[in-house]
């Protein structure tokens, strides 16, 4: 059964149109992550789903609802947001049970549901503050408990983390993860993040100009992106891109063609097989990459280094390859020093190779 | 050279004295009719004649004081101001509260419910702010005549209602645009309607422009002449028309005294609300001059 279901979507501000004909199907009990820079219509989508935002066309159903029309309050959706949006002049206890009180639950039952919530996120001494005396993440966790206090079908969460410092994010990016485990609702998560995305979700869409590029899962999305955008939009550091041409010969496999060294795509899994030489782009991540000796027999590109960065754990090597610039992710030290000549080895079959004009995989 | 050589206002400098000197002046200037008001209003009218203005009095006497409040004549009664300062004060409550009320749930769907027009309605009463009062004098005379409410109390204070609008729904829309339109989506999600948001999230949240706003209105109702001279009916001329009946009554012989401390006693409302809320009303200013 889908969860959530939008179909058609548009929505303009006025001449200017944010989501143009998008269809998203989310599945029950998924978590399904919207990743894109911003402005790329993640939390304009997220608000028209939650109903903050009409649409200008298009319909969204929930749980096989039409709920297209309807008031946001009576969809059975809850919201996280970025700033938490927390009722400033209220207690904790208030600003959970704040939607209960709006919708008439008796007090008795109203505060057992608070408590319970409060029991479940570890927040029950904090239950008379003001969110003006709570850190950022315990803020978070009651923007999160007024979520789970309304036993929303669908929750939603608007670059919660946005607003912590790195470590804290981590901390709670397991702690959602978790929440996710434990109550099993739909989720639908906006971020920017990538690691975010790549962690958390069971689907990311990528989103780019209101469009989805490519909805799948994480590892999909990391080894077959599917076109030249989503490729470069994740993974640190960057997909290498090197430019050159496809060749294909009557017989045996096709071949990639820079102007300074070319070599086969054996193993190389095709969307569709080439029948024709056109201009390509070639892309490989920096870790698999491995670095070999200039002059062995499996370098398949010789390359300069030109300086290296040591990360700890890894280490990133910048090269130039015949005038284009190649990071190379390798575990432990850098083993190799600016200036020195070396080669470069990698299987074909993990290179994603994008058509140059229109920039979709082949 | 140290950070301590550089503090000037530790030495005297030329500069140091002239700044001094122009605040005295200016403080004298301001401060020298209250004086004069204050310390005639404590002599009698035999001393007023004999001394100089600026002499205190010689045996402070309160019978000016008591006259003004409660035996003045103001036309043809005689029942001092006292009877002007109720009138005031029952138009001054309601305008109040009315007011500020209106012009906060105004501000408040100017500011987070983008309803249509709204963009339009909001210069609309704006341009009401920037006309002049008098052009709307006849057309409301007309209007509360032919309703049958001129020169009642009702009048007057829909009167100030009505023009307190503009200015209240100026401050309020500026305000509740600082605060963050997430806590508005969020209560909305949670399931708040207008009236609720409006009530449990906005209201708690307005204190500091709340106050600004009151002390805004009560300045402006309490200090107002024309319109309570015109809509206010002979029954309930407010405050500062009762005072200028007394100054202005020519029989027999001018209470310099007596006029002194009737004024006195008119000021007292924004004065005192001054003395208690100064603090809060700068603040407000330049909170909303940040924010807005």
């Amino acid at each position: 059964m889908s969860s959530v279901s939008v179909k058609n979507l548009e929505v303009r501000f006025g001449e200017h149109a944010v989501l143009k004909n998008l269809d998203i199907d989310i599945k029950s009990g998924e978590f399904l992550v919207l990743l894109g820079s911003s402005g790329c219509g993640k939390s304009t989508l997220l608000n028209t789903i939650a109903g903050l935002i009409e649409p200008s066309g298009g319909t969204i159903s929930i749980e096989d609802r039409d709920v297209t029309h309807e008031d946001p309050s009576k969809r059975g959706l809850a919201m996280v947001f970025q700033s938490y949006a927390l009722y400033p002049k209220m207690s904790v206890r208030g600003n959970l049970g704040f939607s209960l009180r709006v919708n008439r639950v008796p007090k008795a039952e109203r505060n057992k549901r608070v408590e319970e919530v409060a029991r479940f996120l570890q927040i029950t001494e904090l239950l008379d503050r003001r969110p003006a005396q709570l850190s950022g993440g315990q803020r978070q966790r009651v923007a999160i408990g007024r979520a789970l206090v309304r036993e929303a079908k669908v929750f939603m969460f608007d670059e919660p983390l946005s607003n912590l410092d790195a470590k804290l994010r981590a901390e709670l990016r397991v702690e959602i993860k978790r929440l996710h485990r434990s109550v099993g609702n739909t989720m639908i998560y906006v971020t920017h993040d990538q690691v975010e995305a790549l962690t958390l979700a069971d689907r990311i869409a990528v989103m780019k100009d209101g469009i989805i590029q490519q909805l799948g899962s994480p590892e999909d999305i990391y080894d077959r992106p599917r076109n030249r955008y989503v490729a470069g939009f994740i993974g640190t550091p960057r997909m290498n891109f090197i430019g050159g041409e496809l060749l294909v010969e009557q017989q045996g496999v096709p071949m990639f063609k820079a102007e300074a060294f070319g070599f086969s795509l054996e193993g190389y899994d095709f969307e569709k097989y080439p029948t024709q030489a056109s201009a390509v782009e070639l892309g490989i991540r920096p870790e698999l990459l491995t670095i070999v000796d200039a002059d062995h027999a499996s370098a398949k590109v010789r390359a300069t280094v030109d300086l290296t960065e040591m990360l700890g754990a890894e280490s990133i090597i910048w090269c130039d390859v015949a005038g284009q610039q190649i990071a190379v992710l390798v575990q432990g030290k850098p083993g190799v020093k600016p200036g020195d000549t070396i080669g470069m080895a990698f299987d074909p079959a993990t290179a994603s190779l994008f058509d140059a004009a229109s920039g979709l995989r082949l | 050279m140290s950070i301590s050589e550089r503090r000037p206002w530790k030495t005297v400098s030329p500069a140091r004295i002239g700044t001094y000197a122009f605040l005295l002046v200016c403080a004298l200037f301001f401060a020298m009719p209250l004086f004069i008001m204050l310390m005639t209003s404590f002599k009698t009218m035999e001393e007023i004649r004999s001394g100089s203005i600026f002499s205190l009095p010689s045996a402070p006497d309160l019978g000016a004081w008591v006259k003004a409040w409660s035996a003045a004549c103001t036309g043809v009664a005689c029942d001092g101001i006292s009877v002007g300062f109720w009138n005031s004060v029952r138009i001054l409550i309601p305008s109040v509260i009315l007011s500020v009320l209106l012009g906060a749930v105004n501000g408040y769907a100017l500011a987070h419910w983008n309803f249509r027009w709204a963009g339009i309605a909001f210069g609309l009463l704006m341009t009401g702010a920037f006309i002049p009062h008098q052009v709307y004098v006849y057309p409301l005379v007309q209007l509360f005549a032919w309703s049958g409410t001129f020169g009642t109390l009702a009048a007057i204070i829909a009167v100030h209602v009505i023009f307190g609008m503009p200015v209240m729904t100026l401050i309020f829309r500026n305000y509740f645009v600082s605060i963050p339109e997430e806590i508005f989506k969020a209560a909305r999600m949670d399931g708040a309607g207008f009236w609720w948001v409006f009530f449990a999230i906005m209201l708690p949240m307005s204190t500091p422009i709340m106050i600004v706003a009151v002390i805004w209105q009560v300045t402006g109702i309490w200090n107002d002449f024309v319109l309570g001279l015109i809509f206010a009916g002979r029954e309930n001329l407010p405050m500062t028309v009762q005072l200028n009946n007394i100054v202005n009554s020519q029989f027999g012989e001018r209470e310099y005294n007596v006029d002194m401390a009737a004024t006195i006693l008119t000021a007292l409302v924004p004065l005192v609300l001054y003395f208690i809320s100064g603090r809060w009303f700068v603040r407000g200013i330049a909170a909303g001059a940040v924010k807005g």
